[in-house]
């Protein structure tokens, strides 16, 4: 009889828990889920701050919602924003944040990724862009062969093989490159276009603003002397008036190693960068049937590389700034505490010795 | 039968009650812990192992010398009636105040994390049926849960892969980039990570081969610090040391890096996952704290196991002032390091004593 009561009474348990009322609980289609969210400059202290939720099943014509605000506080622009929208605004479906060239160069970036890092609701995985002109602009605007305007830029700025030359930055890395002193920031540069949306180039940040862009070919060899080793395919061209010869080159394999001196009055830093790639295109005069040949535009290869990179280096000091983080490796043997001055004098006074090796593996597989 | 009486547990099952009682809560924020050392922190696990295992080594003597009586039969072996039961009872306090604090850490971590939208009192009483379930049963239902959560949730350890791959590997150097006061700091702040394997004191007499109790506790030790060094060495690679200090939960943050395409935000996974981990924890506190109060009422009773609980679970859901709480969970540590050098005191008293007996 008590066995019965206590079974009784746990299967009434069970299922009279459905009848509890939970007026917190919202169902997924009463929740309003931000997918990207636009900054742009307006003064000091305000910011204009745009917000697109995709509606999968939404009746309107529009699948995608905008609501847009001024705001002082981000998460005072959010009770704004609830009090405009039809549903719960929630942030758990977070991908990509998008900033304006004028918001970025002011020097606030870093206040709002924290500001993001710090909610436990919103994945690290975030994307960041930074938009020549309006980001508003960029999510409002529409493209009809694209299904969203949201998944089509967290796809542009999801890491791919032929935008490699990308650092595809996530709130995780900005952070990591902000508060770490050896490094630099670099975000991808967007701008909008007719119907598409283009990675122009890179912007490079120093202490939370942003100073210069850089240009893809250059960003690529940062990521190659960064160490990655899948990158995007490379256009070299040599020669006089460096319009001579030009060669397309998928790259297979990058392997890069840079060791110093480890003497902090005087740092000298060796850049070794072993490239492979597959010979895709070429215009010029060469015969490559010929092993002499083959072997000479090897040559002349890693001669233009090793030029454009050490130009690269020299414009990078200029700036001030070191993305590759060189100084990681004195800092490595550097008893104490590791601080920006001490970056910025290895940038100042190091002297650089590249050395780039390339090798061709095949040219397709016509003769 | 009772079960309790009776020798129980296998060499294995001490290897893994080693194991899963000291792995609590601190690993999910371990290198923020250790985060005054910066970057040198990664081979502090290896040097805490080191010191658990030394510190080990008293603690099995003086169970072997009396190796029928618990912790708390010690006590009143070696001191008598009244000194030893004063002893036990602050042990007993002890064993309830670090419980609490275990639980209500974890619990507002789970707040924080996965439930924002809800008060935790609902989990927290599910939380403490399971608590009294798995420590009714006594000692070697304890080590049985600890296998099952063993392989449960140390297969998360997978998922540092992403962080190592996108960390620095650079950042393990210099080794030794500190000074005194950070030693100092990280070790004092750090050190929390590995109690736990004290409690082979009061599980001893159970054990079936404790002759070989030492190999298999070392066993459980470094499986343990090999669980630490792999978290805190991939958060060394992974993180600037900015982020070190200031995110709370840098174990967590690190889940958030994975990519899969089928599965997001690996990080609530593990955070619940983590249940296993505290659940072993406090069960074997617990189940101290019980055997403390059947030693002093000289009688075992279920009911003292339900009183226990029913203290903590108002200890964590009354509303006590914030301030005093937070003091008091951090000043329990203290007692912890003193509990931990204890046995090398109980180890003289014990010589002393021995030889007064051989003189006689």
């Amino acid at each position: 009889m008590k066995r019965l009561l206590f079974r009784t009474s746990i299967i009434a348990l069970m299922l009279l828990s459905g009848c509890t009322e939970r007026g917190q609980d919202a169902y997924v289609e009463d929740l309003a889920m931000v997918s990207s969210i636009a900054f742009d400059y307006i003064d000091e202290k305000t910011v204009k701050m745009t917000v697109s939720i995709p509606h999968p099943t939404s009746e309107s014509q529009d699948v995608t919602q905008h609501y847009s605000v001024d705001t002082e506080l981000i998460q005072e622009g959010f009770v704004q924003i609830s009090s405009k929208a039809d549903k719960m605004v929630i942030l758990n479906q977070l991908r990509t944040l998008l900033f304006s060239e004028e918001f970025a160069r002011e020097g606030q970036v870093t206040e709002i990724i924290k500001h993001f890092y710090r909610n436990p609701k919103v994945g690290n995985n975030v994307q960041l862009g930074i938009v020549k002109g309006s980001a508003e602009e960029i999510l409002k605007s529409e493209f009809p062969d694209k299904p969203s305007t949201d998944t089509y830029l967290y796809d542009l700025l999801s890491p791919k093989l032929h935008t490699a030359f990308s650092p595809f930055t996530t709130m995780h890395d900005f952070l990591y490159t902000e508060t770490n002193p050896i490094f630099y920031s670099m975000v991808p540069y967007l701008e909008l276009e007719k119907d598409s949306v283009k990675i122009e180039s890179i912007a490079l940040f120093d202490s939370g603003k942003m100073i210069a862009t850089i240009a893809e070919k250059e960003s690529s060899y940062i990521q190659a002397l960064k160490g990655v080793v899948k990158l995007a395919p490379l256009e070299i061209s040599f020669g006089e008036h460096n319009a001579e010869e030009q060669v397309h080159i998928e790259l297979i394999k990058s392997k890069a190693k840079i060791t110093s001196n480890k003497n902090m009055v005087s740092p000298k830093v060796k850049l070794q960068l072993n490239l492979q790639g597959a010979l895709f295109e070429y215009k010029g005069k060469r015969d490559l049937e010929k092993t002499g040949e083959y072997k000479a535009l090897e040559k002349e290869v890693s001669k233009q590389v090793k030029k454009e990179i050490e130009q690269l280096l020299a414009q990078l000091q200029k700036l001030e700034v070191d993305p590759i983080g060189i100084s990681e490796e004195f800092r490595m043997y550097y008893k104490g505490k590791w601080t920006e001055e001490l970056t910025k004098k290895i940038i100042q006074n190091v002297e650089y010795d590249v050395q780039v090796e390339f090798k061709l593996l095949n040219t397709g597989i016509l003769k | 039968m009772h079960i309790h009486q009776s020798k129980t547990l296998n060499g294995y099952h001490v290897v893994f009650l080693v194991q899963n009682v000291m792995i609590g809560s601190a690993l999910l924020s371990l290198p923020n812990l250790l985060s005054p050392v910066g970057y040198s922190q990664w081979w502090f696990p290896i040097m805490f192992g080191a010191f658990a295992n030394l510190l080990l080594i008293p603690m099995i003597w003086i169970a072997r010398q009396n190796h029928e009586l618990t912790l708390f039969g010690i006590h009143q072996k070696l001191f008598g009636k009244w000194v030893g039961t004063c002893i036990n009872t602050a042990i007993i306090v002890y064993a309830i105040i670090l419980l609490a604090s275990v639980c209500e850490g974890y619990l507002e971590l789970i707040q924080v994390v996965a439930l924002s939208d809800r008060t935790i009192t609902g989990p927290l009483f599910i939380f403490f049926l399971l608590l009294i379930y798995i420590a009714n049963n006594g000692i070697k239902s304890i080590a049985r849960f600890c296998i099952a959560s063993f392989f449960l949730v140390t297969w998360l350890l997978y998922f540092l892969t992403w962080g190592f791959t996108e960390g620095d590997i650079g950042h393990t150097l210099p080794l030794f980039n500190f000074t005194r006061e950070e030693f100092l700091a990280a070790t004092q702040k750090g050190f929390i990570s590995v109690v736990g394997f004290e409690v082979i004191l009061f599980y001893f007499p159970y054990i079936i081969q404790q002759e070989k109790a030492f190999r298999h506790a070392s066993y459980g030790i470094w499986i343990c610090i090999l669980c630490y060094l792999s978290t805190t060495l991939v958060s060394v690679m992974y993180y600037s040391q900015w982020q070190l200090e200031n995110v709370m939960y840098p174990v967590l943050y690190l889940f958030n890096a994975v990519k899969l395409s089928f599965l997001e935000r690996i990080d609530v996974l593990a955070i619940t996952l983590w249940v296993f981990f505290i659940l072993t924890t406090t069960a074997a506190y617990l189940w101290v704290a019980k055997k403390g109060v059947d030693s002093i009422r000289g009688m075992e009773k279920k009911s003292h196991l339900y009183i226990i609980a029913l203290i903590i679970y108002l200890m964590i859901s009354l509303p006590l002032p914030k301030e005093f709480q937070k003091e008091l969970y951090e000043r329990i540590y203290y007692v912890t390091y003193g509990l931990m050098i204890w046995p090398i005191f109980l180890c003289v008293v014990q010589f002393v004593k021995n030889k007064k007996e051989g003189i006689q």
